[in-house]
């Protein structure tokens, strides 16, 4: 799901860079001490999850994760997701330096809105959690591809086609994300419920 | 003295004229086809000129041909090695070309490439970047 250099026009380029430095502003301000370290490990987690790949069908796909990243860490995922992206684009040549700013912007406000909706209920029952992390991961990766079809579809109507296929491709991922998302929440339930409490 | 002195100012004056004759070549391998252009640093393409293909492992002679007017070359090759590519342009001035077939594969799959030291680089770099703003919060707070 990462766009590439030289797809996009300047608009969007610009928009997602000013709109990812204030969400990394905000992140970077409400960082308390005892989050680094949480922040860190789903930083790498989402750093190494790109990796993962699944095939499916012709091509294949991989695990994004920012359902589960954004659930957990609330604005700081747009320090995390800035951090994983750009080192992505340096050491594996993923998205590129200049689509940075809409790729984090892409990835990192649908984790953010899963937080607002999905943050408190992971808390409750095992049934509940279990659906809600389920939800939380499906709607990541759900309306992560609605942003990148967006912002595609924002810089040239030639691109409807891709940007419809890209949305069909991640179907069976937001699937699969929804699964993986509830099971890590229910073992972070298990192993370590403070990641959950911790605002 | 004078014969000197004219013989400098001409070189000065035509400093160009010994990089202007530098012959380039590039080559590029589609399926089973070798292309080629020759070109003089200057500008200009290499007419008539001989190529020949080496074998890069034996240094054998594997193929021959000549570049048309416009300087280029297209061959048919049957088994595709590591090859080097010779273009002799008269007058000692030659060219050469190294032709890997491994490596145009490895470009083909873009994310064959990865190595598990450059995860490793990246995995550091956020550990490097948190500790930095945990001792920065730690500065401010105290």
């Amino acid at each position: 799901m990462h766009i590439s250099e030289g797809v996009l026009n300047l608009g969007v380029l610009g928009t997602g860079y000013i709109l990812t430095s204030i969400g990394v502003g905000i992140g970077l301000k409400s960082l308390k001490e005892e989050k680094i370290v949480k922040t860190a490990i789903f930083c790498s987690a989402f750093f190494v999850a790109s990796l993962i790949r699944v095939p499916l069908g012709p091509s294949s796909v991989h695990l994004v994760l920012n359902g589960l990243v954004g659930v957990l860490l609330g604005w700081q995922v747009f320090c995390a997701l800035f951090i994983a992206l750009l080192l992505q684009a340096i050491l594996f040549g993923f998205g590129g330096l200049t689509t940075l700013g809409i790729n984090t912007l892409n990835m990192a406000l649908p984790g953010l809105v899963c937080y607002w909706f999905f943050h408190r209920g992971l808390r409750g029952g095992k049934v509940v959690s279990l659906i809600l992390g389920f939800l939380a991961g499906f709607l990541g990766v759900f309306l992560a591809s609605i942003c990148v079809a967006a912002s595609l579809f924002c810089t040239g109507e030639q691109f409807l086609n891709t940007a419809k296929l890209i949305f069909i491709a991640h179907i069976p991922v937001m699937f699969l994300e929804g699964i993986i998302t509830a099971l890590i929440v229910q073992f972070i339930k298990k192993v370590k419920p403070e990641i959950l409490t911790a605002t | 003295m004078k014969t000197i002195k004219f013989l400098l100012l001409i070189i000065l004056l035509f400093p160009h004229s010994a990089f202007a004759h530098r012959v380039g070549l590039f080559c590029y391998l589609e399926e089973n086809t070798l292309y080629g252009e020759g070109y003089f640093g200057g500008g200009g393409s290499v007419k008539n000129a001989k190529v020949e293909i080496y074998d890069l492992k034996n240094n054998n002679l594997v193929a021959e041909t000549v570049t048309d007017d416009e300087g280029r070359f297209s061959l048919l090759l049957e088994n595709i090695e590591d090859i080097k590519v010779v273009l002799t342009a008269g007058m000692g001035h030659r060219a050469e070309y190294i032709l890997k077939t491994e490596i145009e594969e490895e470009k083909a799959k873009p994310y064959s490439g990865i190595k598990f030291y450059s995860i490793m680089i990246g995995i550091g770099a956020i550990i490097g970047v948190f500790y930095l703003l945990y001792i920065l919060r730690r500065k401010n707070a105290s």
